[in-house]
């Protein structure tokens, strides 16, 4: 087994360092790759044998566990053969590593942690909250300092985008706590 | 052809609303597909939900257009600096940029609008002739054919664009799965309802799954590369293709519209794919080769004139099979599910007029991008200066507003923000999510149809063999499986040396 994704960020233990340009049979990045889809694989199985018993009248046709089986197994198939695709590609495999010999920069880290936690606060926060605070948040978090492009952007986008959606389209927007505050 | 459709389709859209909506449609493509990092199928994505209001056809016929003048963006920033705003500009670029250099931007943006309208033309009438034709073939088809068929197309995954089919075969295969989340139809058993979340009994929804996977997912990716600075042309004289520039490609063009028609009638295949088949085949028969990559205008006519030929293509097995033929006609699919359609041969014999509403539709758009590259280049060029700080974060808020306004709920959203998590994480591993969205279209359409011909045939698989087309089907479907083993251990065999564009 070769260590040459060690600098491979997704992988854990990983250093930032570049792939090397020697050939393995068995590439690790992927192993692992397969690993987390054979245990994604099994989870999905198992949950398959939790579903309630087919009652009798219905037992002519398909049982409805069959048809996803059959794709998680073809899944499982092809994830073992994932850790040597490389080595089959031969010379074509290189670019396999092309998107991921970088680490995943810790902005990127920073924006799923930030934005994830907002986006998904819009029951509470309400959604006219959230989409203020995307539009403050995003730019300042990807370095933006231009205070006098960001608070027009602030003032007249959410607003806009909101305007559109209510009017327009008559969406009913969550209120969340602010929204029930105003109430 | 019937006539009376025909009339009723192209009065549709030539109402004056629905051709203002189309040219804002056509508009909006064209620099979504300038931007470099926004595709046409996050904008065909972020525009299904502002449809939901909206009539059918004109909704539909948005989208089919903003797919056509998405394709065709690509190529100004391709061109300009070299960073193509869609994945079709990819070979564009390769002559494109070199040509914009020596001071001939104009003339390699006149190429590429003229050659992309040539295809894009071309192939609707294609698109015209075939997809009844294909329509009526297809009403012969029981549910054995129609499954035989859907996997074909789930088979041709494996020879999408993209590095690996091992990894297209895996995102389609998880995409099928995911498409079983829900009530099973026939017995009406819960399937993978997780946490009681009794949202997902009615399955995943396609529109916050499409958004997740094209507009965060691509948000977090972008985030990576936000130090990236293109180098722009500064001086570009629009002086458009001379004569002598039609002479020497109009072959190149008509070859590529064929070639370009073609891929995008295969299921699964996009304008992508036309776009390097139709540049490697231009420098093959080519008097010129060595001029490839070095700002050959033939090297511009070539993957142009195929990749708009391909949506044009794309159209026919979507709305004559229900079979997606690209990742976009994917998401124009599921709109036309969502908004009450059934896609398929039923859709022409029901509603022929809706399908020459469509083909209006793009053929408006075409001359509509024709104008505007030629006239708009210089402003389309300046696009890429919008602040990515600012451009990303207004994406995100269309993202998360567009997929709560579907249904009010913000249970879309955790699904949408969760789907971009996972395509982040796909796309770093060479899994792209073109792939899984064909498996989550067509997954369903596999079991229906499985499940119908398994209670025709008493559950006997072997019998669905006694009908020819399945046998094609699965002949062709095997073929789509192996064909990429297969021509690389040809390649192998008699010492072939890969295409230049396949390096990428």
């Amino acid at each position: 087994m070769s260590d040459r994704h060690a600098g491979d960020a997704s992988v854990p233990g990983g250093g930032g360092r570049p792939p090397s340009s020697g050939r393995s049979i068995v590439n690790t990045t992927d192993l692992w790759v397969a690993i987390v889809i054979l245990g994604v694989v099994g989870l999905l199985w198992y949950h398959t044998t939790l579903w309630d018993p087919l009652p009798a009248f219905v037992q002519r046709g398909l049982p409805p566990s069959l048809f996803p089986r059959i794709w998680l197994g073809l899944m499982a198939a092809m994830a073992l053969i994932l850790p040597f695709e490389q080595y089959l590609q031969g010379e074509h495999g290189a670019a396999l590593d092309k998107d991921r010999t970088k680490p995943v920069k810790t902005i990127t880290y920073m924006t799923m942690l930030v934005m994830v936690p907002i986006c998904a606060s819009m029951e509470w926060l309400g959604s006219i909250a959230v989409v203020f605070l995307i539009c403050i948040v995003l730019p300042l978090l990807w370095g933006e300092r231009r205070i006098r492009i960001l608070i027009p952007y602030v003032i007249i986008f959410p607003p806009a985008v909101i305007f559109l959606f209510k009017v327009a389209f008559k969406v009913n927007f969550e209120p969340g706590v602010l929204g029930l505050g105003f109430k | 052809m019937d006539i009376d459709a025909v009339v009723t389709g192209l009065s549709l859209i030539f109402q004056p609303v629905n051709v203002l909506l189309i040219f804002c449609a056509v508009v909006v493509g064209v620099v979504v597909g300038a931007l470099p990092g926004l595709s046409s199928s996050m904008a065909v994505a972020l525009l299904l939900p502002l449809t939901i209001g909206m009539d059918k056809v004109p909704a539909i016929c948005m989208m089919a257009a903003l797919y056509c003048a998405g394709t065709f963006g690509g190529s100004i920033t391709a061109i300009l600096i070299n960073a193509p705003g869609a994945p079709p500009a990819v070979a564009t670029a390769f002559d494109g940029y070199p040509m914009a250099q020596r001071g001939e931007a104009g003339r390699a943006l006149g190429m590429a609008a003229v050659a992309s309208v040539i295809g894009g033309l071309l192939s609707l009438v294609v698109f015209l002739v075939a997809a009844p034709v294909l329509a009526s073939v297809a009403l012969e088809f029981g549910p054995p054919e129609y499954f035989a068929l859907s996997v074909f197309g789930l088979s041709m995954l494996a020879t999408i664009s993209g590095r690996s089919s091992l990894r297209n075969l895996i995102a389609g295969a998880f995409g099928v799965v995911v498409s079983t989340v829900g009530i099973h139809i026939t017995t009406g058993i819960d399937r993978f309802v997780f946490f009681d979340f009794y949202q997902l009994q009615e399955g995943v929804g396609f529109v916050p799954v499409l958004i997740g996977l094209f507009a965060f997912g691509e948000l977090l990716n972008q985030s990576q590369t936000l130090n990236v600075v293109f180098e722009r042309v500064k001086e570009i004289a629009i002086r458009l293709p001379s004569r002598a520039d039609f002479r020497k490609c109009w072959g190149t063009i008509l070859r590529s519209s064929g070639i370009g028609t073609f891929i995008g009638i295969l299921p699964a295949e996009g304008a992508t794919v036309a776009a390097i088949i139709g540049y490697n085949e231009a420098k093959r028969w080519s008097k010129h080769p060595e001029e490839f990559g070095k700002g050959s205008i033939e090297g511009i006519a070539g993957p142009e004139a195929a990749n708009n030929a391909a949506t044009g293509g794309a159209m026919v097995p979507t709305l004559a099979l229900g079979i997606p033929g690209s990742g976009t006609t994917a998401i124009i699919l599921a709109a036309l599910m969502m908004h009450g359609f059934r896609p398929g041969p039923a859709l022409i014999r029901e509603t022929p007029e809706f399908v020459y509403a469509i083909f209006g539709a793009m053929l408006m758009a075409n001359f509509m991008f024709l104008f505007l590259g030629l006239a708009g280049a210089k402003i389309f060029s300046r696009i890429t200066l919008i602040p990515r700080t600012f451009l990303w974060p207004s994406v995100l808020v269309f993202s998360v507003v567009g997929t709560y306004a579907l249904n009010q709920s913000p249970f879309d959203v955790y699904v949408m923000l969760l789907a971009g998590l996972f395509s982040f994480l796909m796309l770093r591993h060479g899994f792209g999510p073109a792939p899984f969205v064909m498996g989550l279209i067509l997954g369903r359409l596999v079991e229906e149809k499985w499940s119908q011909a398994m209670v025709i045939y008493d559950n006997n698989m072997l019998l669905f063999l006694e009908r020819p087309i399945v046998i094609v089907f699965l002949v062709l479907a095997l073929l789509g499986l192996f064909w990429t083993p297969l021509t690389a251990l040809t390649k192998k065999a008699f010492g072939g040396k890969p295409r230049p564009a396949d390096a990428d």
